[in-house]
C-alpha cells in the first residue's frame, strides 16, 4: 500500500526510467511497473494515458503510431533529448531524497 | 451468449460519449483492454470474465477523462478549457444575440421597460442617499457613541426638553466619576463681529473648553487644548474667518462682538474647518460658555434654565445603569426643580427632535416610498414581459426541441432581465447624476454620488436584485411551454396568468392613489397652515433686531421712522416666532403650593396690538392713558388664564420675575384672546404680556405697500444714523412665518415629485399592457366595425376592463390613504380634517390618467381599416 501521494509523484521519474532502454507502448509500460515493484505499485492503468499525454505535452517524451502483426494500432513511445535531462533531474532529486532517509534510518548504534 | 466483439463495442460507446476523451486515446485504450483480455484468458479466465476484469483495470471513463481535462486546463476546478465556466450557460453568445435582436426589434416595449426600471431605480437610489445622509448626522465624531445629552422632564409630563441650568454640568461631573466630561452649550444665536471696519453678523455659540474634547472639529489654526479657557477668546469657522480676515492670518488678532449691552474685545484663539452639513450644532464662531454672563444672564443658577448640556461616558458604558443614577441630580441638588434626568444618544438628537415628529417619520416614509415606486417599476416589468410571452413562446417551442433544458430556458430569460436590468441601472446613474443638484436644493442638503465607496455597490446590488426578481416571473412562466403547443400555435394565455397581470396592475394604481391622495392632503394642511387667521396682520412688516445701539436709542428711532409717511407701525417686543421665552415662577391668588406652571412671556411696547392684531376677550391693552401700565400691567391670554383658574381675571395679582426688569408683581388688566404667536405645530401656551423695554430685541416695522424700496432704504438710512456699526439685516415676517413650515413645504414637494413618478411609471406600465391586448384583439375589433360598431363604442369596449381595475384600486387605496394621512396630520396641534372631496379628486385624476393611456391605443386600434385587421393572419 504506497500512498497516493507517492504514486502520483513516482510516476515521471519510472516512465522515463522505463523509456530510457527503448520504445514501449501504454500495456508494456504498465507491465514493466507492476514486475519491477513486486506488485506494491498499483497502478490503476487507464490513468497511465492521461499522465503519458502529458509527458508528450511537456515534449519529454513522443509518440509514434505502429501496426503491429495482428493488425492492432499501438501508440509507441520514446524519450526524447529534453525527456533525458529532466530524467537526470528528478534522478538527483529522488537520490538526494533517499540518502537523506538512509542516513536516518541507519540501525543505531547500541553503546554501553 | 457473451460476445466479446459486442462488449467491446459497447464498452467503446461509452468511452466515445465522454468529451474528454480524443480517439486516438480510445484506440489505445481499446488496446489496452484487448492485451489485458489476452493476459486474462492465459491466466486461464472464460471470455466474458476476462472482459469483466479487464475493463475494471482500465478503470472508469469519468475518472480518465478528467484526468484528461486536468491536462488540458490550468484552471483549478479541472473544468475543460473549451468549456465556459459552470455558472456562465453554455450558449451565452446565442443568448446575447437573441436579447439584442429582441430589443432591437421591439423597441418600443424595450424602451419602456427600460425607463421604467431607470427611473424606479434612480428615486430609489435618491432616496436611499438621503436616507444615508440623515442617518449619518452626527456620527463623524470620533466618540460619537459615547456622547449624550441631556433632557429634563417635569414631572406628572410627557415632554423631555434639553434645556437646564449652569451648574448641571460641573455637578454631573463632579458627582459621578462614570461622567467622564461635559460641556454645555448656549445659542446659537446672531451676533455681529467686527474686524476693522467691517462688520458681519454670525451665529453664535457658547462652549465650555471641554467642548473640543468632547466633539471633533478639526482645527486648522489654533490649539484646541485650551482655546477658550481665557474669558476673552473666539474660535472662528473657516468661512466667518475668511469674511473678516480675507488673507490675513486671524489668530491672534482682536475682534469686536457685540452681545446686547455693549462692545467687547476678543482675541482670536482658533480656526476650525468648516461645519459639515450633518450635524445638529451649528456655528459660525464659538465664544467660552461664560460669554452670556455679560449680558445679566446667570450661570449659577439652579433656577434658570436656558443651557444644553453634553456628557461624554466611557467606552461600553452601559447608558440605562447610568441614566438611572443621575436622573434625580437637578432635584438634589435645588429640590424645588420639577425635573428627571434622562440621556439622550447624540446620534438619535437630529433623527428623534425632542418635540417630537423629528426627522425619523420623514427617513421611514420616503424610504417606503422609494421602495414602492421600485416595486411599481418591477412589477411594470413583470408585467409587460409576461404579456409578451406569446411572441416568444415560438422560440421557446423551437429551443426545447433541440434540446434545450428548463433549467437553460430560465437561465436566459434570467439573463436578458439581468442585462435589460443593468442597462438600466447605467441610465438610471446617469438620471441621478443630472438630478442630483435640483435635488440637492429641494432638499437643501449636499447629497453627492460618489463612485468609490459602498453606495455605487450596493446600488449595482439593487440593480442585480430587481433583474432577477422582476425576471423571475416570466423565465418560470416562459420556460414551462410545452413544445407542441407553442409550435402548433395554439398556446393561450391561461386564467391565472390574466389574473396575476390584473392583480399586479391593480397594485400599482393602489400605490399610486394612495400617493395622489397624500398629496392632496398635505398640499391642503399646507395651505391652510399659510392661510390660517394667526390673528396676525403680517402684510409688508419687516423684523430687524435691536442691537446694542439701537436698542438704547429705540424711542429716538421710533419717532424718526414714523415721520415717515409711508411708515404706519413701529413696536417692539422680545419675542419671536421659535424662541421659547418664558419661565415657570409665577405666582397668583389661589395658586396650588407645588404647581409650577411654564408660560411664555413677551415683553411689548403700546404698539405691539397694532402689529399684532390682539383682541381683548376681557379688559383693555396697555394704553398711555393708565400711567401704571408700564410697571404693574399684565396681560394674559385666555389660555393663561384658564390654567390659573381664574373666571375674572381682571384686577387679580399676580407675581413674577422678568427678565432684564425690575417688575416683580403686577395686576392683570385685560385677557387676550388667544392668537397664534408659535407655528401652528404647537398647541397654544399660556401667555403673559409685560412692558419691559429693557428686554426689547427685535422691532417690527409695518410699511405702506406703495412705494416700499424707497421705504426700505429710508429704513436703513435711519439706523446707520443711530447705529452705524451694525449691518443691516431684516426679513419680512410672513416669510418669516412661511419658513416656520420649511419642512413640510419640502416633504410636500418631495411626495408630490414622487407622485408623479409612481403615476408615470404605471401609466408606462398601462400603456404597454393596454397595447398589448389592443394588438390581441386586432381580428376581434375588426369584425366588429365591418357589423357597423362606432369607433366610441369601440373605444369604450377596450377600456371598460381597465376602468374597472382602476376602481378597484380606488376602494382599496382609500383607506390606506386615510389611515396613514390622519397619522402624519396629528403632528400639527391645529390641522384640517381630512374630507371626502379629497379621495374623490385623487381617484378621479387615477382614473382620468388610466382613461387616457388606455385610450390611446383603443382609438388607433378602433380608427384602423377593417380590411388590414382582417387580413391580418
Amino acid at each position: 500500500m504506497v500512498s497516493k501521494a507517492l504514486i502520483a509523484a513516482s510516476t515521471k521519474p519510472i516512465i522515463l526510467s522505463i523509456l530510457i532502454t527503448g520504445e514501449n507502448y501504454g500495456y508494456q509500460i504498465i507491465q514493466r511497473v507492476k514486475k519491477i515493484s513486486g506488485g506494491t505499485l498499483e497502478w490503476s492503468d487507464g490513468m497511465l494515458y492521461p499522465v503519458l499525454h502529458r509527458l508528450e505535452k511537456d515534449g519529454f517524451i513522443s509518440s509514434q503510431w505502429r501496426r503491429s502483426e495482428e493488425g492492432r494500432f499501438r501508440k509507441y513511445y520514446s524519450l526524447t533529448e529534453q525527456g533525458r535531462e529532466e530524467l537526470e533531474a528528478e534522478k538527483r532529486q529522488w537520490l538526494s531524497v533517499h540518502s537523506a532517509l538512509t542516513e536516518l534510518w541507519k540501525p543505531i548504534e547500541v553503546g554501553d | 451468449m457473451f460476445d466479446l466483439e459486442k462488449a467491446i463495442k459497447k464498452w467503446l460507446k461509452t468511452l466515445r460519449k465522454n468529451e474528454a476523451l480524443e480517439d486516438g486515446t480510445i484506440t489505445e485504450l481499446e488496446s489496452h483492454l484487448r492485451d489485458e483480455i489476452n493476459h486474462q484468458m492465459k491466466l486461464g479466465a472464460n471470455e466474458e470474465e476476462a472482459f469483466r476484469k479487464a475493463s475494471l483495470c482500465v478503470g472508469q471513463p469519468e475518472s480518465i477523462g478528467a484526468e484528461f481535462y486536468k491536462t488540458y486546463t490550468r484552471r483549478l476546478s479541472g473544468r475543460p478549457p473549451w468549456k465556459p465556466p459552470r455558472f456562465m450557460p453554455e450558449l451565452l453568445w446565442s443568448y446575447a444575440k437573441v436579447a439584442l435582436r429582441k430589443i432591437r426589434r421591439h423597441k418600443g416595449y424595450s424602451f419602456i421597460n427600460i425607463s421604467g426600471l431607470a427611473i424606479g431605480m434612480a428615486c430609489c437610489f435618491l432616496v436611499f442617499l438621503w436616507v444615508l445622509d440623515e442617518l449619518s448626522f452626527d456620527r463623524f465624531h470620533s466618540n460619537a457613541k459615547e456622547i449624550y445629552r441631556i433632557l429634563h422632564n417635569p414631572r406628572g409630563t410627557d415632554i423631555y426638553n434639553p434645556y437646564g441650568s449652569g451648574p448641571l454640568g460641573p455637578a454631573l461631573k463632579a458627582d459621578y466619576p462614570e461622567i467622564i466630561n461635559f460641556t454645555r452649550s448656549f445659542g446659537e444665536t446672531n451676533a455681529p463681529l467686527k474686524y476693522k471696519d467691517q462688520v458681519f453678523n454670525g451665529k453664535v455659540r457658547g462652549v465650555d473648553n471641554s467642548f473640543f474634547e468632547i466633539f471633533t472639529f478639526p482645527f486648522i489654526k489654533g490649539d484646541p487644548k485650551n482655546c477658550l479657557s481665557e474669558p476673552h477668546s473666539i474660535v472662528l469657522t473657516e468661512k466667518m474667518a475668511a469674511k473678516l480676515f480675507h488673507e490675513e492670518d486671524p489668530l491672534g488678532k482682536t475682534v469686536g462682538f457685540e452681545w446686547w449691552v455693549g462692545w467687547f474685545d476678543l482675541k482670536v484663539t482658533g480656526v476650525i474647518q468648516d461645519i459639515p452639513s450633518n450635524t445638529h450644532i451649528r456655528f459660525d464662531y464659538l465664544l467660552p460658555f461664560e460669554f452670556v454672563t455679560w449680558s445679566g444672564m446667570t450661570i449659577e443658577d439652579w433656577d434658570v434654565v436656558a443651557y444644553q448640556t453634553y456628557v461624554l461616558l466611557p467606552k461600553n458604558a452601559d447608558p440605562s445603569a447610568i441614566q438611572e443614577k443621575i436622573a434625580g441630580t437637578v432635584k438634589r441638588h435645588f429640590p424645588e426643580s420639577p425635573y428627571t434626568l434622562h440621556l439622550e444618544p447624540l446620534t438619535r438628537i437630529h433623527l428623534h427632535n425632542f418635540t417630537g415628529g423629528g426627522a425619523i417619520t420623514y427617513v421611514y416614509i420616503f424610504s417606503i416610498i422609494g421602495a414602492l415606486i421600485l416595486c411599481i417599476a418591477c412589477i411594470n416589468f413583470m408585467n409587460l414581459s409576461t404579456a409578451r410571452s406569446m411572441e416568444r413562446a415560438r422560440e421557446v417551442g423551437m429551443r426545447k426541441v433541440v434540446g434545450s433544458t428548463r433549467a437553460q430556458l430560465v437561465k436566459q430569460f434570467l439573463g436578458e432581465s439581468i442585462f435589460l436590468s443593468l442597462i438600466s441601472f447605467i441610465l438610471a446613474v446617469i438620471l441621478v447624476h443630472a438630478f442630483l443638484p435640483s435635488v440637492n436644493n429641494i432638499v437643501g442638503k449636499q447629497l453627492m454620488l460618489s463612485f468609490s465607496g459602498s453606495p455605487l455597490f450596493i446600488f449595482l446590488g439593487v440593480a442585480f436584485l430587481t433583474g432577477i426578481i422582476s425576471g423571475s416571473y416570466p423565465a418560470v412562466f416562459l420556460s414551462s411551454f410545452r413544445p407542441v403547443s407553442t409550435l402548433k400555435g395554439s398556446v393561450k394565455s391561461s386564467s391565472q396568468n390574466i389574473r396575476l397581470r390584473k392583480l399586479l396592475v391593480i397594485g400599482q394604481f393602489v400605490v399610486s392613489i394612495a400617493l395622489i391622495t397624500g398629496t392632496i392632503i398635505i398640499y391642503q394642511q399646507l395651505v391652510y397652515m399659510r392661510n390660517t387667521d394667526m390673528g396676525i396682520n403680517k402684510e409688508h412688516v419687516i423684523n430687524m433686531e435691536l442691537r446694542g445701539d439701537l436698542r438704547s436709542k429705540y424711542h429716538t428711532i421710533k419717532s424718526e421712522l414714523l415721520r415717515n409717511p409711508d411708515i404706519t407701525v413701529v413696536c417692539a417686543t422680545n419675542g419671536s416666532f421659535s424662541s421659547r421665552v418664558g419661565s415657570d415662577k409665577f405666582g397668583w391668588e389661589g395658586k396650588p403650593e407645588d404647581k409650577r406652571i411654564f408660560m411664555s412671556i413677551h415683553s411689548v411696547d403700546y404698539d405691539y396690538q397694532k402689529i399684532f392684531d390682539i383682541k381683548m376677550a376681557q379688559g383693555r391693552y396697555f394704553s398711555r392713558d393708565y400711567p401704571t401700565d408700564r410697571s404693574d400691567g399684565i396681560i394674559v391670554n385666555e389660555t393663561a388664564a384658564k390654567i390659573m383658574g381664574m373666571e375674572s381675571p381682571i384686577g387679580q395679582r399676580m407675581s413674577c420675575s422678568i427678565p432684564f426688569s425690575s417688575q416683580k408683581s403686577g395686576t392683570i388688566v385685560g385677557v387676550a384672546k388667544d392668537f397664534h404667536f408659535r407655528s401652528l405645530h404647537e398647541k397654544i401656551d399660556p401667555l403673559v404680556l409685560v412692558i419691559a423695554p429693557g428686554w426689547f430685541m427685535d422691532v417690527y416695522i409695518r410699511m405702506k405697500p406703495e412705494n416700499v424700496p424707497e421705504t426700505l432704504g429710508f429704513i436703513e438710512k435711519t439706523i446707520k444714523k443711530f447705529a452705524p456699526d451694525f449691518p443691516f439685516e431684516y426679513s419680512f415676517l410672513d416669510e418669516d412665518i412661511d419658513n416656520l413650515y420649511k419642512t413640510e413645504q419640502r416633504i410636500g414637494n418631495l411626495v408630490r415629485y414622487g407622485t408623479f413618478l409612481a403615476i408615470f411609471i404605471a401609466c408606462l406600465g398601462l400603456f404597454g399592457l393596454a397595447s398589448f391586448t389592443a394588438e390581441k384583439r386586432t381580428k376581434e375589433i375588426g369584425i366588429r366595425k365591418v357589423l357597423g360598431a362606432s369607433i366610441s363604442g369601440i373605444v369604450l369596449l377596450l377600456t371598460k376592463e381597465f376602468t374597472k381595475w382602476v376602481i378597484l384600486a380606488n376602494l382599496i387605496a382609500w383607506p390606506i390613504a386615510y389611515f396613514v394621512m390622519s397619522g402624519w396630520l396629528q403632528n400639527f396641534a391645529y390641522h384640517i380634517n381630512i374630507g371626502i372631496w379629497m379621495f374623490l379628486l385623487s381617484a378621479a385624476l387615477a382614473l382620468v390618467t388610466a382613461l387616457i393611456t388606455t385610450s390611446f391605443h383603443a382609438v388607433k386600434t378602433a380608427a384602423s381599416n377593417p380590411v388590414d385587421s382582417l387580413r391580418y393572419e
